[in-house]
This record gives structure tokens, sequence and C-alpha cells, in this order.
């Protein structure tokens, strides 16, 4: 692999940058340097929508068999991190049970219980932080009873997801925080393998018993479940905190929301455009190829970033702006053959919470005195959420 | 001259209900929604996923496989992770048959 030559923009790159608010680095890469070596992260940065659009969908080019992937660093080899014939083997396992008329028809009966429950725990009180009281539980119950993981509490499934996410998005090789990742990662495996025993005896019609009928090896399926903590228990809740956070930001929007149910689907996929939770898809060089007019080798570990994609004025009017009359289709989900398998269960993990609470509480506003501080570059959401609805 | 493709007696395609017409290899979806005709391409975008197959709303439809969302009239993709537009026809009752335009 050739050491990619570094920009002083690429250079002045930090990961403090990216975590504390991406967007303006974004910007400016997109306009002066829209395929970047960040050296901090050891990534080309890819930002105009067209280049992450031709990488997500060139996979001939652009592998999803990275190296240096953290991600497979922590996870092991996953259906993110493999293309081709072993991708569709992986996929097809989780995709069933993900189809939008399957989702539909279950969905519901498991979110909402586990949504009603949280907003009585907290509706006596004149306000509450929604993120630990009510996103991320609500979030990591319903997948955890959908993917068939028995009774785990909501603080082990909260502390799993964000240790395995530590890992992921650990570019930087930082062994502390790749420690993390592979304690909590083991803990994992000596929880969910009895349960894995169990299923192969008797499956369940769970997705998790699906993923084992199909054709993958104990190893993919430990690797694929350890993926569908982290994409699905975190970034639905991580979702619903940032529409929340959308809309109570623009009390207009919001209004209009309240008066249309209509406008629910727009205003969350508008805010998934706006403030997308999953920063990039990560790729691998296979072949010389330019991009944007800059040459890149076989081995170069690229980022195609899906939340600068859906900034780009060059395919978006007024991209910087909350717009809930937008329409276009987003990249937060990903583009191409890895976009996310759970994007049907993810979409009623965030509107279900979400019309429930707004429902609840007519007087629904940001606490001010609390400033609400996103975080986070790779996975971006709000750190708290203080509301209230005296 | 135009030439219209026969695809069903308007009485047997009920609201809500799809019928797919033309070439096997690039077949057209002419469907019934919120009382009008509309036809597009039966095929995804996406990953070429038959949309005969998905959820007609009002104006919408969605592929079973992975939910991308078109617009009827339109044919835009609304929702990942399609982003190519469908092609849409156009469709009219002619003594009491539905008939689609596929001009192509």
């Amino acid at each position: 692999v050739s050491t990619p030559t570094t920009s002083d923009l690429g250079a002045s790159i930090t990961v403090e940058a990216l975590e504390a608010d991406p967007f303006p680095i974004y910007a400016r890469l997109r306009e002066e340097e829209p395929v970047c070596f960040v050296p901090a992260v050891g990534l080309h940065l890819v930002t105009r929508w067209d280049d992450v659009q031709h990488v997500a969908t060139h996979p001939d080019v652009f592998t999803a068999e990275v190296d240096a992937s953290p991600l497979a660093r922590t996870l092991g080899r996953n259906v993110l991190t493999v293309d081709g014939a072993d991708h569709a083997r992986m996929r097809a396992g989780m995709d069933a049970p993900m189809r939008p008329r399957a989702v539909e028809g279950y969905a519901p009966g498991v979110i909402e219980p586990i949504a009603r429950r949280h907003l009585d725990a907290i509706a006596d009180g004149p306000g509450a932080e929604l993120m630990s009281t009510y996103c991320e539980p609500v979030s990591v119950l319903a997948l955890g009873a959908v993917m068939g993981l028995g009774d785990l509490d909501a603080d082990t499934l909260r502390r799993w997801f964000g240790d395995l996410a530590t890992g992921g998005a650990n570019f930087e090789q930082d062994p502390g925080k790749q420690a993390v990742a592979d304690a909590t990662s083991a803990e994992i495996d000596a929880r969910v393998d009895p349960l894995l025993d169990q299923l192969e005896r008797e499956p369940d019609g769970s997705v998790l018993a699906h993923m084992l009928a199909a054709d993958a090896t104990r190893a993919e399926v430990r690797s694929n479940l350890k993926l569908i903590l982290l994409g699905g228990m975190q970034e639905p809740g991580h979702a619903l905190g940032i529409c929340m956070w959308a809309l109570l930001t623009h009390p207009d929007t919001l209004a209009r929301v309240r008066a249309d149910g209509g406008l629910v689907r727009p205003a969350i996929e508008e805010a998934l455009r706006w403030h997308s939770p999953v920063g990039t898809q990560t790729r691998q060089v296979t072949r010389p190829v330019t991009l944007s007019g800059v040459d890149l080798e076989p081995g170069d570990a690229i980022a195609a970033v899906l939340a600068s994609a859906n900034r780009d004025d060059r395919h978006w009017a007024e991209a910087d702006r909350y717009d809930v009359d937008r329409r276009g289709a987003h990249a937060a989900f990903g583009l191409g053959a890895h976009h996310c398998a759970g994007a049907p269960l993810a979409r009623h993990e965030v509107r279900l919470p979400l019309e429930m609470l707004l429902d609840r509480f007519p007087r629904l506003r940001l606490d001010p005195g609390h400033q609400v501080e996103l975080s986070g570059w790779e996975f971006r959401a709000p750190t708290a959420l203080h509301v209230r609805w005296d | 001259m135009e030439e219209w493709t026969d695809v069903c007696a308007d009485a047997d395609l009920a609201e809500g209900a799809m019928v797919v017409v033309g070439d096997a290899d690039d077949p057209v979806a002419v469907a019934r929604a919120g009382g009008r005709l509309y036809a597009c391409d039966d095929t995804c975008t996406h990953e070429e996923c038959p949309l005969s197959d998905g959820m007609l709303t009002d104006g919408e439809i969605e592929c079973p496989c992975h939910g991308s969302v078109f617009d009827l009239r339109t044919g835009e993709a609304l929702t990942g992770p399609a982003l190519e537009s469908v092609r849409t026809y156009r469709v009219r009752v002619e003594d009491g048959r539905v008939e689609v335009l596929i001009d192509r």
C-alpha cells in the first residue's frame, strides 16, 4: 500500500473536531478537496453526493472487504465487510424477516407496549432526559424482542452497543478503545452461545433463528448478530433522538406535524438526511482509479461519507436547511447492496415512539435549562435531550 | 401512431390491485390506487425486485424487498435505497378495457 499524499487541509482534521461537529469540515472538503486523505482516521474521505453514490454502487472497484476495517476487527467478518456471493448468502438470512410487509405485521405489537411502558414511567414528572429514559431503551428492547434475545435488560443492551460502537468507529486504532470492545464482544458470545444452541435445536421464527437456518457458519452468525446489536440497537434510538431534536428546534414544523399525521414520515426522513446518524460506508480500492480528479491506488481505504452526501448543495437545494417539504431519496441508510437490512424495522422504531410521545405530551418542548449537544461523526446523536411537558 | 397495450377489463382491476403487462424482461405494473389508475416500470431500480409484489398507498408504491418508495405520478424515488426513478406511462379506459401506452 502506498502512503497517500496528505494535504494541509487533510492533516488539519482531527477526530475530536469531527466528533464535535463534522458538518463544517464536510462543507469545506466538498468545496476544496472532495476526495481527501485524512491521516487522523487513515481514510480518504469522499464527501460529494455523486462520488459517494459511485463508490457505494461499484463494489468491483470499491470493495467492502477492507483490510483495516475497525468493524471487522471488532465484530469479526460480517455482512457489512464482505461482497458478492458471501454477502448475498449472509444477507439472505436477515432479509426475509426484515421485508416491509413482514415488519408491518409484527413491529407495532412489539414496539408499542415497550414505548408505552417507558412513557408511563416518565409521565408523572415535569419533563425528562429522553435519550436515556426513552429513545435508547425503547430501541434496544424492541430489537432484543424482534431478535429473540430473551430477557436481557435495557442497561446491559445499551452498554453492549456502546462498547461495540467504540470499537466499530476506532479508525484511529486506539488500543484502550479496542480493549473495551473486545471484552464486551467476549461477554456477548458467552451470553448468546447457549441461546444459539437452543435456537439451532428448536427454531422459533425469530430473526436469529432465520440467520442460523441460512447458510452461515456459527462465527458468521455471531459476527452478524453483533453487527445487528450495534446498528439495530444504537441507531434507531439515535435516529429517534435526532428526529425529536429536529422537530423541537423547528417549532413551526412540529406544529404542522402535530396537525397533519401524514407529515410524520417526511419529517423523519428529512431529519435523517439533515443529520444522518451513521456517517460513512467504508470501502477499499481494488484497482487504480481516479475519483474527482484524485488518483487512488489499490489498498487505499475510503470513507464514502453519507452524512456529507446528504448535505451536498450540488444534489440538494439549500442542503443545510431542515425542510419537511423536501422530496427525494437520501443516503442515510447507505446506498447500493449494503443498504441497511433493518431499515423497514428502524423506520417503525422511530415513527411509532415519536407519534406516541407527541400524542402523550401536547406541550412537549426543549428544556431551556439545558443545551442540546450532539456528538460523533461515524455514529452521531444528541448526548442528551432534556425536554419538558408541564 | 400510438400503440396502446390491453391490460384487463376495467371492472377486474380493483382498488389497491396491480396487474403486470408487457415484455417479460421489462414489465410494466398497472395499478389502481385512491381511485386513480397508474402505470410504471415493475422493476425496482435498486435490485430489480417486482414492485407489483409491494404495497400500494395513495399515489405511492413501496418495493417489497427493501422498502424503496416511488411516486406513481412521476416515478420519482422518494425513499431509498433506490435512487433512480422508474418510468411512468399513460393509462386510459376505452370501451370498458384498461389500456397502457408503453412508449419507451
